[in-house]
């Protein structure tokens, strides 16, 4: 088979998974050899459905033994198979890498043989990158639940992000759509990850650094919405707060489900709306950077409200808590204002020890005053302006049409 | 009062050191070739030496990397900077540090001038090409809207410590060499550029990669474009057609 043809299949086996961040690691090239790894990030294209492509995104092979529902490369789907050799995966990387159209290197793949033996092909390619071919870009690497923790461990010395997939947020979903795969040894292989890195952190006013292990951290992704008894938005917050707090992720990946089988216990007209995928990484951004508990967020509720973002949602059902004066108010209060982030929360404070802030600076400030002239007060704000009460709020700020709403074409026609 | 300079970094500085006194009245900074004194223009001749004192006041006050910080916002190609520039400066010297956090016009736009280069400058790390040439030197043609040719090189010399890269802007008509440790500017050569045999193999490696990707379910070339503007798609081997 020619490698274009490799390239193809393998390329388009791997494009539903979501991960494509190069951000995390930096490490300095040390005057020989190929590549560094800048801790911002950077993206190198965006493929026409507008996501980004950072990284060389490809499966080692789409031959697999397990027979998972949701998944296009399962056992029992009749489409063109193809493998790698480590010697083309890393020939692909080196050749893309050196004309910039990539970061580094994503490499997963389907479980061929046997876990054991994907995760040594994985090795492979790691090795043949790093020590014969003198790369020292980004490599991103899917550990196989259920290899042989040394080999997880191995591997964790060669690349800069592992990440294992717990698919789904309730182990009930994943016994169903993934019989083969095993929540315990998952969670076993993410447990080994966490525990090395920590390990392995450099200790200050110790001597030397020990060796980076996994330096970008690890990071998983869960499937929204698939079959009948898909988790709801709730426990899919709860399971990614879990994550982030006891397994130490640095992110959790949200992929809205695409119905690619047709067949039972996913049925195929289930596709999920994109719109709920952007709430839960609107949600996903407040627990991590925002000081929001999942808890807070849903409230009594099971799902996130699709026509408001996470933020506004959460301040017009606890208005107890606004309006807040942004000359007075803590770093804490104003986070909490929609269409204040980090950063035009940041200038405020800068920008109020000089001077006193009038309503009228706050947009130059970066301040999105569509939302946030509901929930602020300041120096000099027409009084006529907003209403003040929460139901009126959210008839004004509620999406009347949805913008992300996937047409289908049949409705289009319609 | 208009001043007009020589269109150097050390030329914007002087301005900024000279005007001091006429901070109320200052009108447009532009820069300008000719060292003629025109109606209501006021030339300044660019001195080092007050450059430098500019620099040293400014690293006092602000951090050694605010200077870095201020060349970047040179750089821009928005109408506004070099005035933007002055007037900061000038705030700065007055009002002291916290001048930078006001929300005052001449900052905003400074600000705003810092951020745009940046981000575009950022972009193209990303969005650069590299083609190989016969002799083995990796070449990239882009026409970026700032100036950030500059900016960029760095970057790719400590990436490919061993290449011998070939930058070139192409409004603008320059070229950024790295080669052996060592990063210059230079005019752009005539000669066209000859690549090597493998170039056209790989790119079109590159296309079908990049042609595999796409979810078609959830097709949004309007988002595309916006990560992804339309000038730069000349220079990027996936947007041209396949063979």
């Amino acid at each position: 088979m020619e490698l274009a043809d490799k390239l193809r299949i393998l390329a388009d086996a791997a494009k539903y998974d979501v991960s494509c961040s190069s951000s995390g690691s930096h490490r300095v090239n040390p005057g020989y050899g190929m590549g560094n790894a800048q801790a911002c990030g950077i993206c190198h294209s965006w493929t026409a459905d507008g996501r980004c492509i950072s990284l060389l995104k490809v499966l080692y092979t789409n031959v697999c033994t397990y027979d998972c529902a949701y998944c296009v490369n399962r056992r029992s789907n009749d489409i063109e198979r193809a493998s790698f050799t480590p010697d083309e995966v890393a020939r692909l990387t080196m050749d893309f890498y050196r004309r910039n159209y990539i970061e580094g290197l994503f490499l997963s793949s389907a479980v061929a043989v046997s876990a054991d033996r994907t995760m040594e092909r994985l090795i492979r390619v790691a090795e043949i990158l790093r020590q014969r071919e003198g790369y020292f870009g980004y490599i991103h690497m899917k550990a196989i639940p259920g290899a042989d923790l040394a080999l997880v461990r191995r591997l964790g010395y060669l690349v800069d992000r592992l990440s294992i997939n717990v698919e789904f947020a309730t182990p009930a979903e994943l016994a169903l759509l993934a019989p083969d795969k095993k929540a315990d040894s998952i969670e076993r292989a993410m447990l080994c990850v966490r525990d090395r890195k920590l390990e392995n952190l450099p200790v200050p006013y110790g001597r030397g650094r020990p060796p980076a292990f996994v330096p970008a951290g690890q990071s998983t992704q869960m499937i929204v919405g698939a079959g009948e008894n898909a988790g709801s938005d709730r426990d899919i917050l709860l399971r990614a707060q879990a994550l982030y707090s006891q397994m130490q992720l640095k992110r959790v990946f949200y992929s809205a489900y695409i119905p690619v089988n047709q067949s039972q216990p996913c049925p195929p007209r289930a596709a999920v709306p994109l719109l709920r995928e952007h709430r839960l990484y609107q949600a996903d951004w407040l627990l991590r950077f925002y000081g929001f508990s999942a808890e807070e967020m849903m409230g009594q509720q099971t799902a996130l409200d699709l026509s408001l973002d996470p933020k506004t949602a959460w301040a017009v059902s606890n208005y107890v808590h606004f309006p807040v004066d942004v000359n007075r108010a803590p770093y804490e209060a104003l986070l909490r204002v929609p269409g204040i982030g980090v950063l035009s929360a940041r200038r405020i404070i800068a920008s109020r020890r000089v001077a006193r802030l009038h309503y009228d600076q706050l947009r130059p400030l970066g301040v999105v005053m569509a939302r946030a002239k509901y929930f602020v007060v300041a120096e000099g704000k027409p009084s006529q302006a907003v209403p003040s009460h929460p139901e009126g709020i959210y008839r004004k700020l509620a999406a009347p049409a949805n913008p992300y709403q996937q047409v289908s074409f049949w409705e289009a026609l319609a | 009062m208009n001043y007009l300079f020589d269109g150097s970094f050390d030329g914007l500085l002087t301005v900024a050191f000279d005007t001091y006194a006429q901070r109320f009245d200052l009108g447009d900074v532009r820069e300008c070739p000719m060292q003629t004194d025109l109606l209501g223009d006021r030339y300044i001749a660019t001195s080092p030496v007050k450059a430098q004192r500019v620099k040293a006041f400014l690293a006092r006050q602000q951090g050694e990397d605010f200077c870095i910080r201020v060349k970047t916002a040179f750089l821009s190609c928005r109408a506004a900077r070099f005035s933007a520039i002055v007037r900061t400066i000038h705030l700065l010297r007055q009002q002291g540090s916290e001048a930078l956090h006001l929300v005052h016009e001449a900052v905003l736009e400074f600000l705003a001038c810092e951020k745009e280069v940046s981000r575009e400058q950022h972009r193209f790390l990303g969005l650069l090409r590299f083609q190989e040439l016969a002799d083995g030197t990796l070449y990239a043609a882009f026409e970026p809207k700032h100036h950030v040719l500059a900016l960029v090189m760095p970057h790719f010399a400590r990436r490919f410590p061993r290449e011998r890269l070939l930058l070139v802007d192409e409004g603008r008509g320059l070229a950024g060499c790295c080669a052996n440790g060592r990063v210059w500017l230079q005019p752009l050569g005539k000669d066209a550029p000859v690549f090597s045999a493998q170039e056209c193999a790989c790119q079109e490696l590159w296309r079908t990669f990049f042609a595999a990707l796409v979810i078609r379910e959830r097709f949004n070339p309007r988002l595309q474009r916006q990560h992804m503007p339309k000038y730069t798609w000349k220079n990027l081997p996936e947007m041209q057609p396949r063979m």
